[in-house]
């Protein structure tokens, strides 16, 4: 079942992708449409698949960078959609950037270990639901504000973007706040939850610090926008750059680097 | 007015907190704490020795990375301090900055006041004392005392026999347990599992275990073949060394799948003047507290499952951070979403 859904899910991305790009080619009003219901079934059929996994392993499907991941890429559509609603329809000529993100995403979960192991101690807690779900998130809306940043940087190039710049703007900050505030709450709960099972809030371990280093980063680039006016293409390289550190914070930590989060 | 004009400006920030970053980049990125040899085996003679004399191998504990955190202390303080007549137009700016200045401030009292160390107990001893991270022994005002210490398992141990019949290949497997007989029907042994040896030495009187960790797993075996029975060890780490006879018509494989661990437990009993005032059963994500002293489930000597290892903490800072943690999330969230309105 679980394999199927995952194809299901490809498959659904990709239609995303190939029919929202072809609206690229027409002029009417819902020409992103089609494409934008594939990748709301798309979310919804993940949904499924991640509600699957915790039903089958009886624990949430956060429990290692299989899981966690399609969870970053199921909230990363949730954070577009929510701004998609508030935008009233504004932005839904991002559907094929964030189908064709989506569709990487997928290419890289598919590489990583999917079998479903029992929760080790130091993850039998209920912090792990709040603390792994609110830093995903984060990390969702800074993947946003990346790709919008792309679309940004590249606007000479697309003539689409042309009088979207401001909204596309603003949606690089909204993302950018959004997962900031997230990333706050994710690094708090975790240091609570370090400070309940370990007894130390901090100890500096290699995730911890990058978490640190990429919130000093947000909070650069969100003091340069407010102090300095720092908007639309030197924002947009700020968010690029910033999510540099959180993939590294994310991968490249789990990897290279070992610590107590060596499971995630 | 002119010092603090200085110390509030916008342009320290940015200089305190890139440093912060390329700081922690550094100690992110440079093994913490490790020994010399590792540094000059690493990064060369000449970078290994500069990693050591620029304090990059203890980068979060260095006095210019301390001096950093206090400067940029200093700039906030003095920024909330000028600014604070915008309590009333960004209140929230205002209260996530003072959040920091919090958990600045706790991270002092951490500093100075806090106590992180370990104690090993051994199931029916007591202690007094622990031992502090960086080595010396602290005293504990009450006597803790371990009375058990269990694991569980979401999946025990398992001995997996492998037998395959020589003359044709044929094999079968089956888990055996300790004291337990199996029968390999349709190649007509039966195999009983006598003794386990989780880390297998030869010693002046035979056949032991040096101890209790799983290192170099074997079994006693009594195979019985053909209404004959012998004797055999076969080890998981040497499946070619199996003392199986000429004559024998099959050979048998051992292999170890180690258990997957559930919990690990420690009911623990707190003594005061002889007395006891206190009994609690801690597992991980499940501390004991007593007298401002909390004491955690850390881990176990795989070499004697009789010893716990307890993490022992003292931390009067926590308040004070939890309250900075607690501003910070409100100040933000009123800095960023009081106003809902579209994208």
């Amino acid at each position: 079942m679980s394999t199927f859904l995952f194809s299901l899910v490809f498959g659904l991305f990709l239609a995303a992708f190939v029919v929202s790009a072809v609206g690229f080619f027409f002029t009417m009003k819902w020409r992103f449409r089609p494409g934008l219901a594939a990748l709301v079934l798309g979310w919804a059929a993940l949904g499924v698949l991640l509600g699957l996994r915790w039903k089958d392993s009886g624990h949430l499907p956060l429990s290692n960078q299989y899981e966690s991941m399609l969870f970053m890429l199921w909230a990363m559509q949730a954070v577009f959609f929510y701004f998609l609603y508030r935008s009233l329809d504004a932005l839904e000529w991002l559907s094929p950037w964030v189908s064709g993100l989506s569709l990487v995403c997928m290419g890289v979960v598919s590489l990583l270990n999917s079998a479903m192991e029992p929760l080790v101690p130091a993850l039998q807690s209920n912090w792990l639901l709040i603390h792994v779900t609110t830093t995903m998130l984060g990390y969702a809306a800074f993947a946003l504000a990346f790709l919008g940043g792309v679309i940004l940087l590249m606007k000479n190039k697309l003539k689409s973007v042309g009088e979207k710049e401001e909204a596309l703007d603003s949606l690089l900050f909204r993302s950018c706040a959004l997962g900031f505030w997230l990333l706050t709450l994710g690094i708090i709960t975790g240091a609570v939850w370090a400070n309940s099972a370990w007894g130390s809030y901090w100890t500096w371990d290699p995730k911890e610090t990058w978490a640190l280093i990429t919130w000093i980063f947000y909070a650069i680039a969100i003091h340069l926008r407010r102090t300095r006016g720092w908007r639309n293409t030197r924002f947009a390289g700020l968010m690029i750059a910033g999510f540099v550190f959180v993939v590294f914070t994310y991968f490249g930590v789990n990897y290279l680097l070992s610590g107590l989060h060596s499971y995630a | 007015m002119k010092l603090l004009d200085t110390l509030s400006s916008i342009r320290l920030f940015y200089t305190c907190a890139s440093l912060l970053l390329v700081g922690c980049v550094l100690g992110g990125v440079i093994p913490q704490n490790a020994p010399p040899e590792k540094y000059l085996e690493m990064f060369g003679h000449v970078f290994g020795g500069a990693v050591m004399r620029f304090g990059l191998a203890d980068v979060f504990r260095s006095y210019w990375f301390m001096g950093l955190l206090a400067f940029s202390a200093l700039n906030l303080l003095a920024c909330s301090i000028r600014r604070w007549k915008s309590v009333k137009v960004r209140p929230g700016v205002f209260i996530a900055h003072v959040a920091v200045l919090f958990i600045f401030a706790g991270g002092i009292v951490r500093g100075g006041f806090s106590q992180h160390g370990f104690l090993p107990l051994e199931a029916g001893t007591s202690s007094e004392t622990f031992t502090l991270n960086n080595g010396r022994t602290a005293p504990l005002p009450f006597s803790i005392h371990l009375r058990d210490f269990s694991i569980d398992y979401w999946q025990p141990e398992l001995h997996r026999l492998h037998v395959q019949r020589i003359s044709d290949g044929l094999h079968e497997s089956q888990d055996v347990a300790l004291d337990g007989a199996v029968k390999f029907n349709p190649i007509g042994i039966t195999v009983k599992a006598v003794k386990f040896f989780p880390n297998f030495i030869m010693g002046d009187d035979g056949p032991a275990s040096r101890d209790e960790a799983r290192e170099n797993p074997a079994l006693e075996l009594l195979v019985n073949e053909g209404g004959v029975e012998r004797r055999q060890f076969v080890f998981a780490n040497f499946p070619d060394f199996h003392q199986t006879p000429q004559n024998a018509s099959s050979r048998i494989f051992y292999e170890y799948v180690p258990g997957r661990v559930k919990q690990f437990n420690s009911r623990l009993a707190i003594f005061e003047n002889g007395k006891e005032v206190m009994e609690k059963t801690i597992h991980v994500n499940n501390p004991m507290t007593y007298k401002g002293f909390r004491f955690f489930q850390a881990g176990f000597d795989p070499k004697n499952i009789r010893f716990s290892s307890l993490q022992v903490s003292k931390d009067p800072s926590v308040p004070l951070i939890y309250l900075g943690f607690g501003l910070l999330l409100v100040g933000l969230a009123w800095a960023f979403l009081k106003r809902p309105g579209r994208v």
